[in-house]
């Protein structure tokens, strides 16, 4: 995964969601762009810099734009607050040289949910390092990436074990969803279908779906079973990290 | 440690079984089998065609009970679409709702068929298709048309 090409020493806690937050707490180091081969790749929190190479348009310096796209997973389930609509991206792309990056961005640029993607950011350097925090929602997981992700994750995980056509399992996919862009960074979300890993299903004694469970540290510390409203995840969720 | 929470989906109120609606129980409707020996010959006019018997199944059912279908339309489409395809798969209407060891075993046992055991008992859908007029989720209507199911369920 070559996104980021220098990530920054010592991050501040990954809790800003928008861009111009980030920065806020960035410092606008010099930075390179590598080219990105991997944008499928999908993970909650993606560090992206782009570094405009070509000598920059002499804008003021408010209008200097810095676009970026976040690599996301196949699906785009809910997407956070943007700062700026597509409307105002297509004119960036144009302005703005995106060094060796270009063309993955552009390609990212012109898909058509491209518009969650790119965010407009206004900074006050030429040179800026953004961070930028996105969810794409809760991710599919795998009983193969499973010890990995949810047993061997250093934050806690919400996976949640669906079913194909059980109509509350998409309610409980949006909650879902919602909370993985909320807490993007601070927690982890991920759906497995019982039907493709029944073993791990069974593992946990899922009987019914939608059942999300709330791990840390590897092991279960809640079992949530049955279409509940938001607040009872995110309860659980808190209360998960309120327990040292 | 380990926290449960339990969506008391359907609440269980155990109400003295009413004979409604005259002589016949409200055990009595069930997805009938409707000949299906088509021998699965056109897969796409036999998945027709549980779809159309499930849902009218489940209209029946929800008047009978007096329960209602969720508030959100499209929950309720999605679970009888996925009866539908058990039906096609398992010659069983088996709850889609839930993950089972054995499909095959579990819809020849029957429990979780639908109207599963809870539900014809105590009225307990966890699926949220049969709601009983007093849980949050549930709307006014115990009618879906075909096209509304079929538009939500091509979504999915």
């Amino acid at each position: 995964m070559a996104w980021g090409a220098s990530l920054p020493p010592p991050t501040p806690p990954v809790r800003h969601r928008t861009a111009a937050f980030a920065l806020a707490h960035f410092p606008p180091w010099p930075s390179n762009i590598m080219s990105s081969n991997g944008p499928r790749a999908a993970c909650c929190v993606r560090l992206v810099s782009f570094h405009p190479l070509r000598s920059p348009p002499r804008l003021p310096s408010s209008q200097i734009p810095q676009t970026m796209a976040a690599a996301a997973s196949r699906h785009l389930c809910s997407a956070t607050a943007l700062l700026s609509p597509s409307a105002a991206a297509a004119p960036i792309r144009q302005r703005v040289g995106y060094g060796y990056g270009s063309s993955s961005a552009r390609r990212w640029a012109h898909r058509p949910d491209a518009a969650s993607r790119i965010r407009r950011l206004t900074t006050r350097s030429r040179t800026a390092r953004v961070s930028c925090a996105y969810s794409t929602g809760a991710e599919a997981i795998t009983a193969c990436s499973w010890n990995q992700n949810v047993i061997c994750s250093d934050v806690p995980v919400l996976v949640e074990f669906w079913a194909s056509w059980c109509g509350p399992c998409k309610m409980v996919h949006r909650i879902v969803d919602e909370i993985a862009g909320e807490y993007a960074g601070r927690i982890k979300c991920y759906k497995l279908d019982t039907d493709d890993y029944p073993q791990t299903a069974n593992s946990y004694n899922i009987e019914r779906v939608p059942t999300v469970l709330l791990f840390k540290d590897g092991e279960k510390i809640h079992s949530i079973t049955g279409t509940l409203p938001k607040a009872v995840y995110v309860r659980a969720i808190e209360n998960s990290f309120l327990q040292q | 440690m380990s926290i449960t929470s339990t969506a008391a989906a359907g609440t269980p109120v155990c109400r003295p079984s009413v004979s409604r609606g005259g002589r016949r129980s409200r055990c009595a409707v069930r997805a009938q089998a409707a000949g299906d020996g088509g021998a699965a010959a056109d897969g796409a006019s036999s998945e027709q065609k549980s779809l159309e018997i499930m849902r009218k199944f489940s209209e029946q059912y929800a008047r009978r009970s007096s329960t209602f279908f969720c508030s959100d339309k499209s929950v309720t489409a999605v679970v009888i679409k996925g009866l539908a395809d058990h039906k096609d798969q398992l010659g069983a209407p088996l709850c889609p709702c839930r993950h089972y060891d054995d499909k095959a075993a579990e819809a020849a046992q029957g429990f979780w068929n639908c109207p599963c055991v809870p539900m014809r008992e105590r009225k307990e859908c966890h699926c949220m298709l049969f709601l009983t007029p007093d849980n949050d989720f549930a709307g006014e209507d115990q009618a879906i048309s075909l096209e509304e199911i079929k538009e939500a369920t091509s979504k999915y």
